[in-house]
């Protein structure tokens, strides 16, 4: 094998990784619990301040919500509650908005 | 070498051995197979956490499986070439690493059953939604059809059809799920989504008329009084989760509520912030309260009433709570100014823990969203109200702040003023601070007041069977209802029941309390009461003599009287100085 076989083989390893990374980092891009819920309650606040109207706020929200990879199911169960299932089974009750009780 | 003490599977096989290289290309290929091969090892292995030990081990193999670089002549130029192989390799090490490591999904599958319930709920949401907006059938019909699968599923035990057209599913296990089918959750294009619409109680309703107070009926010369609902115990509870978040009125609403609540008498334990947690939550029918106060973010499920209880989470807390009955939610924490998480208490939760004693006549007061909003009111509120709590008493629909808090110190104001909660919501429903609106539930529940609580120690010098425990007051408007407790079943000749009506600094009525009756008089002269405008029958329960007096008859048109009891012969007064006052 020549020096320069071999350095066709390493660069072939770093493309490789290289893929893999780039396959992890697609992955990434499904958001966490966490910031799926800080993510809707922040859109669900900024719509109510801007607009007034409950229901408008809510269906971006939702939009929002069903864009998510990981959720399986919206239930809006009240006005500014939203229950929502993940694809591994998890559910999160989302009591939306900020000067609410 | 060295690395293969930390992982030597994945370092075997990667030198080209002396067969492959006489083999010539089947050999190099053999080779970046074991190449590739190795790829995939380090992922594994670096998905253990170990990727740095690879890292040293390839370094060092590499060393290793460059033998051309070591000859004389070409010294210098190998060992760049090594270090920038090595580094190269290095970063993409590291690249795979990270890659791995950043999608390493550290939430736990759902355990077996709850993976096989979820498959299940989703089977029976997919096949409801697509009889109803895809072969158009109608709800009812596509419900029961869903209901005759589910019972024929092994692990199903029962399935009961509740209000909104939802299944509530009983698992042969003990789980139980509730389904949400019903119209109101269920219609939207992709995700079946519609809103529950927000229903707001007609403000023309019979709920903002004014109230009328109770008869007073004579029956047998007895004056028999038609009682307001009203709680049969002096103990309150605040509980107040969001103590330490946005909080408008001042002093703070706990404290103005609990303020209150001493004034007219009530013993009140404060749980507040991290107090006001699911242990403390699952002890609420233990306290025997007679008004629960409860603050913090409410949510409508669709049938049940959420109650977010502390502590707050940073991150999505764990599905088991270590309670039934609970849901994990997320709402805004003002205190960290961020969304962050807890678990929100609900029908099963109330309906498994607040089962060791039956509410006393209770006003629950729910300062939250959706209290009574009727999306919620199916579920705890109504289980609540079951269980014997009077009133239940909250807000129709989400509420701010600024209109909880101040709807609330209002309706505790007016309460402390002896008014009725029909008048009470009256009051918070001109302040025009709404919708949403202060309701009431059930309904027929406007003339539920608050008594005036006024207790005594148990003094060892006097008989227990005439020493005052414990007195309550309350009026219907017509008349004034009064019961006294006493440490033991009650004995004595007679003691006296003062009123002072304002005239004199002294009492204008007596009246003379006996085992088999009770007289009413008016004060004649300074200190002479012959008067006697009315005489009664007492009610005797256990430890307890009761007695209704006309109002007018005794007390005039005066507004409010101010109460104490004395006994002559035990020499017992209460309360020890002073007077309990009482409004009409």
């Amino acid at each position: 094998m020549s020096t320069q076989q071999r350095y066709i083989g390493l660069i072939l390893i770093i493309f490789l990784a290289a893929l893999g990374c780039q396959k992890k980092q697609m992955e990434l891009n499904v958001m966490t619990i966490e910031q799926i819920a800080a993510e809707a309650n922040t859109k669900y606040a900024a719509a109510i301040k801007n607009s007034s109207q409950k229901e408008k706020a809510m269906d971006i929200a939702v939009d929002f919500l069903k864009q998510q990879k990981n959720i399986k199911d919206i239930q809006v169960t009240g006005s500014d509650t939203v229950r929502i299932f993940f694809t591994d089974g998890n559910d999160l009750l989302l009591l939306l908005g900020k000067d609410r009780m | 070498m060295g690395a293969n003490l930390f992982i030597p599977s994945a370092s075997v096989g990667l030198r080209l051995t002396r067969g492959e290289r006489a083999k010539g290309r089947k050999g190099e290929k053999k080779f970046w197979e074991k190449v590739m091969g190795f790829i995939i090892r380090i992922q594994q292995v670096v998905k253990m956490s170990c990727w740095i030990s690879v890292e040293i081990e390839l370094i060092f193999i590499i060393e290793g499986q460059l033998p051309s670089f070591n000859s004389k002549n070409k010294l210098k130029e190998a060992k760049m070439k090594k270090s920038f192989i090595i580094a190269c390799l290095s970063i993409s090490i590291c690249l795979v690493a990270s890659g791995s490591l950043w999608a390493f999904n550290p939430q736990p599958e759902p355990p077996g059953f709850a993976k096989k319930i979820t498959e299940l709920a989703t089977r029976v949401h997919t096949d409801f939604h697509n009889r109803v907006m895809v072969q158009k059938a109608l709800i009812p019909d596509a419900l029961a059809q869903q209901k005759e699968l589910l019972l024929n599923e092994p692990d199903v035990k029962e399935v009961m059809q509740l209000r909104g057209n939802n299944l509530f599913v009983k698992f042969k296990d003990g789980n139980e799920l509730l389904m949400f089918l019903g119209k109101d959750n269920f219609g939207g294009e992709e995700l079946g989504i519609s809103p529950t619409p927000a229903k707001i109680l007609d403000k023309a309703s019979p709920m903002y008329e004014a109230v009328q107070p109770a008869e007073a009926i004579l029956v047998s010369g007895a004056l028999a009084s038609l009682l307001p609902c009203t709680p049969n115990s002096n103990k309150a509870l605040v509980f107040d989760c969001l103590e330490d978040d946005a909080n408008v009125v001042s002093p703070k609403i706990a404290q103005q509520i609990r303020s209150d609540l001493i004034s007219m008498g009530y013993s009140v334990t404060m749980q507040l912030n991290n107090g006001a947690g699911l242990a403390n939550a699952a002890l609420i029918d233990n306290g025997e309260y007679g008004v629960v106060v409860m603050r913090g973010h409410g949510g409508d499920l669709g049938g049940d009433f959420g109650f977010l209880v502390r502590p707050w989470y940073t991150s999505y807390p764990p599905a088991n709570s270590g309670y039934v009955g609970t849901i994990r939610a997320s709402a805004y924490n003002h205190a960290a100014g961020a969304t962050q998480f807890g678990y929100v208490i609900t029908q099963q939760f109330s309906s498994n823990y607040w089962t060791n004693k039956a509410f006393p006549n209770s006003m629950f007061f729910l300062e939250s969203c959706h209290g009574t909003d009727p999306g919620a009111l199916p579920g705890m509120p109504t289980w609540v109200t079951n269980h014997g709590a009077c009133v239940w008493l909250g807000w129709d629909e989400s509420v701010s702040f600024n209109c909880g808090d101040h709807g609330t110190d209002l309706f505790f104001q007016k309460m402390k003023d002896g008014k009725n909660v029909g008048e009470a919501l009256a009051a918070v429903h001109a302040t025009g601070c709404e919708p949403p609106v202060l309701t009431s539930y059930p309904a027929g529940k406007e003339h539920c007041k608050l008594a005036v609580w006024c207790s005594d120690v148990n003094e060892s010098a006097i008989p227990d069977t005439r020493d005052f425990k414990l007195l309550k007051l309350i009026s219907t408007g017509t008349s004034l209802s009064a019961k006294i407790t006493f440490y033991a079943v009650p004995n004595f000749n007679e003691f006296f029941f003062y009123a002072d009506t304002g005239g004199t600094n002294a009492a204008e009525v007596l009246v003379r309390c006996h085992m088999n009756n009770f007289e009413v008089y008016k004060q004649t002269s300074p200190g002479m009461y012959t008067n006697k405008v009315y005489t009664g029958t007492p009610g005797k329960s256990g430890n307890d003599y009761s007695l209704a007096i006309p109002w007018n008859t005794a007390f005039g048109s005066v507004s409010a009287v101010k109460i104490w009891l004395y006994d002559m012969a035990g020499k017992d007064r209460l309360p020890n100085s002073g007077s309990v006052s009482i409004k009409k």
